[in-house]
């Protein structure tokens, strides 16, 4: 399967949320790729996701007006932040209940990386074909590594440094997501209560907003449940902050200054 | 040989006779010189932005809602493109100039805010690292009072695979218009002829920046279509033996030809002893583009001392607003005036009241006052918008030159008026003479 190809079934030209589609690991795939079958997709979506979702859209009355009715859970953007290849697979596993995945992958391979991507590529090319049949305007599941800051992982002279954080201009808009239709956002994350802390800042501008928002876990099986996201403290700022100034004395400098540009990834050169 | 000597022989006199800069027209331009030609039919376009996120390392076409390649190219007849590289060219001499002066000049460093390692760095007197190419982009914008200059990014200038690239494919869909030129195939060139022993190029970024990436991605992927070798790498990778380059990486150890500095100057300057940067500026056999004096020529200060120069800059006093240090401009109470950071890149530190939020605009005299050297007041000029297919957008136009010559514009476009790095990437082609 040719690169174009694989990109083209993951972001169709006229796709509702293909602008969004991150396209760096695609472009660093091979011209031509065979892909194998996809091994194990995730099995709890049912229990933990969609269920949970579809009693909420009744119970809510979402699914009661004779128009919304077929509708299912059009209403519903998906994020999914797990590591590595998990989130790629559970984003396929999603693309079967007609949500389509967004890869936001947002970082370069390169010779010996401190995060191997490889196995997310390799999600990309054999799930590929898989996503042929979704409609055009199938509603997101935005899919982030959770390992993108490679926290705890062993950094080394001669590493390609792939780290990498996710910035409110890296979705779209809440703006945007309610003329399409979204009015719930469920996060799929593990590892904790609480939102990656780049991922929050998105999180809360869109419940800001209206759009009302749930989470599930992964590693403790909790299924969807209607949360409040709440906007980092002063303190875990801080702490994030200090985690980045550790970045910067052990590379060469650069999260500190991330912190310090406040929207989209503006480039150091002029 | 003595300081000023020195100083001679890098500065002959020769180099101060820098022709004077055509006066900008005076008062209401009656034409605008760019026009934005219709957009694209939606099916090509997007097949040209797949084209350039699959091909040509364009990562960040997407930034929130906003697509930031825009579907219609904009228009400048063959005069207005030659009226543009003449001025650049001309601004160019009178840079580089002013920079080998800068160089000995420590008490005018400080006032530019050059970082004071760099400065201590300059101060020893070590030879500045030679130049494997030089390579500057000047922003020009269409105002009531005719051209004016707004910067020269003269340390890492960016734009390269939208300028060269996007550019093309915009003008294979553009019937009667062609580019301006190719900057990278004129970088390549330049640091073809300088990589000659072992045809190998280790380009430096700073990890973590996806869109530095890109850009060194970008000419990467050039420089081995001509058969050259090149390595990305971090300041980190770098070694020094005898003045010349070496890498230091899991894939590859062994010495280059020459290095592409696509990480600023001041970053690297807060860097820790253990990474080698400061040959990257003085002292090193193993030629540099940009080679670290460029950061002199960087500030956005360096208004502040021209008077205090000897290199005359004609050009730049024709083509440029007018720039006070803030504490002699009334930038708080006149909003003729906006505030720049002497070392900011894409316009994040650019400050105008009426293109912020109140509450960035009452944080503004905190951050003055708490560094009011780094800053520089310079008066707005009065951008003149384009009607196109996105409405009416205040076009920049960055004239690429490339040892000494135009090689190319990165054009933007911004629905406000000021181009920040929120501004929309946008083909800047020449209409073609009707014969």
């Amino acid at each position: 399967m040719k690169k174009g190809d694989i990109h083209a079934l993951w972001a169709p030209l006229d796709a509702t949320w293909t602008p969004w589609v991150k396209p760096v690991l695609f472009a660093h795939l091979d011209e031509e790729s065979t892909p194998s079958p996809v091994v194990v997709l995730p099995t709890w979506l049912q229990a933990g996701v969609i269920s949970p979702l579809e009693r909420d859209a009744v119970d809510a009355g979402r699914d009661q007006h004779p128009y919304r009715r077929s509708r299912g859970l059009d209403d519903v953007a998906v994020v999914i932040d797990l590591p590595g290849a998990e989130g790629a697979l559970a984003g396929l596993a999603l693309a079967q209940h007609r949500f389509r995945p967004v890869p936001l992958y947002n970082a370069m391979m390169g010779p010996s990386p401190v995060l191997d991507l490889q196995p997310i590529m390799d999600v990309l090319v054999d799930g590929a074909a898989d996503l042929a049949s979704l409609p055009l305007g199938a509603p997101p599941a935005f899919l982030l590594d959770a390992d993108r800051m490679g926290r705890g992982r062993r950094r080394e002279l001669g590493n390609f440094d792939n780290r990498s954080v996710c910035f409110p201009t890296d979705f779209p808009s809440a703006t945007t997501l309610r003329s399409s239709g979204i009015r719930r956002a469920l996060l799929i994350h593990s590892g904790g209560e609480r939102p990656a802390i780049d991922l929050a800042e998105t999180l809360v501008q869109w419940q800001e907003q209206g759009i009302a928002f749930f989470s599930a876990r992964v590693d403790t099986g909790d299924p969807a449940t209607p949360r409040i996201v709440k906007r980092p403290s002063w303190f875990q700022r801080l702490f994030h902050v200090l985690e980045r100034r550790q970045l910067f004395r052990d590379a060469s400098g650069v999260f500190g200054e991330l912190l310090q540009l406040p929207r989209g990834y503006p480039s150091s050169g002029g | 040989m003595s300081t000023r000597e020195r100083w001679r022989s890098l500065f002959p006199k020769g180099a101060r006779e820098t022709p004077p800069a055509p006066s900008p027209p005076r008062g209401a331009p009656v034409a605008h010189p760019i026009l934005a030609a219709p957009a694209l039919d939606p099916a090509v376009f997007r097949e040209i932005r797949r084209t350039m996120e699959l091909s040509h390392f364009k990562w960040d076409a997407q930034i929130g809602d906003e697509t930031t390649l825009a579907p219609f190219p904009l228009l400048i007849t063959p005069a207005t493109w030659a009226e543009l590289a003449a001025a650049a060219e001309r601004l160019s001499r009178e840079t580089l100039a002013a920079e080998r002066e800068l160089l000995f000049r420590p008490e005018l460093q400080r006032r530019i805010a050059v970082p004071r390692q760099l400065r201590a760095l300059f101060a020893r007197g070590a030879e500045p690292t030679p130049a494997a190419a030089r390579i500057l982009r000047f922003d020009f914008h269409w105002t009531t009072e005719g051209w004016r200059v707004s910067e020269v990014n003269s340390d890492v200038p960016g734009g390269f695979t939208e300028a060269s690239n996007f550019t093309r494919l915009m003008a294979s869909h553009t019937p009667g218009a062609r580019s301006t030129g190719d900057p990278t195939l004129a970088v390549v060139a330049a640091l073809g002829s300088v990589a000659t022993d072992r045809r190998s190029i280790a380009l430096l970024s700073a990890p973590g920046y996806l869109e530095d990436h890109q850009i060194v991605a970008h000419l990467a992927g050039r420089l081995r279509e001509q058969g050259l070798t090149a390595h990305l790498i971090s300041p980190h990778h770098l070694r020094w033996q005898d003045g010349r380059a070496h890498l230091a990486t899991s894939w590859f150890n062994g010495p280059v030809d020459a290095l592409v500095r696509f990480h600023q100057a001041e970053w690297l300057a807060r860097l820790s002893r253990d990474v080698a940067w400061e040959p990257l500026f003085v002292g090193a056999r193993t030629p540099v583009a940009n080679p670290g004096v460029a950061a002199l020529s960087e500030s956005k200060r360096l208004p502040l001392v021209w008077d205090a120069l000897a290199t005359p800059l004609p050009a730049w006093r024709s083509l440029a607003p007018e720039s006070r240090d803030p504490a002699d401009a009334p930038w708080r109470t006149d909003d003729g005036w906006v505030l720049k950071q002497a070392y900011s890149n894409t316009g994040g530190t650019v400050s105008m009241r009426s293109a912020m939020t109140a509450r960035a605009w009452s944080l503004l005299p905190w951050k003055v006052r708490l560094a009011p050297g780094q800053w520089v007041a310079q008066r707005r000029f009065e951008m003149v918008p384009v009607a196109s297919p996105l409405g009416a957008v205040y076009p920049c136009l960055g004239v690429y030159i490339v040892n000494g010559h135009a090689t190319g514009i990165y054009g933007r476009i911004a629905r406000k008026a000021i181009v920040d790095f929120a501004a929309i990437d946008v083909a800047v082609l020449v209409r073609e003479e009707a014969s």
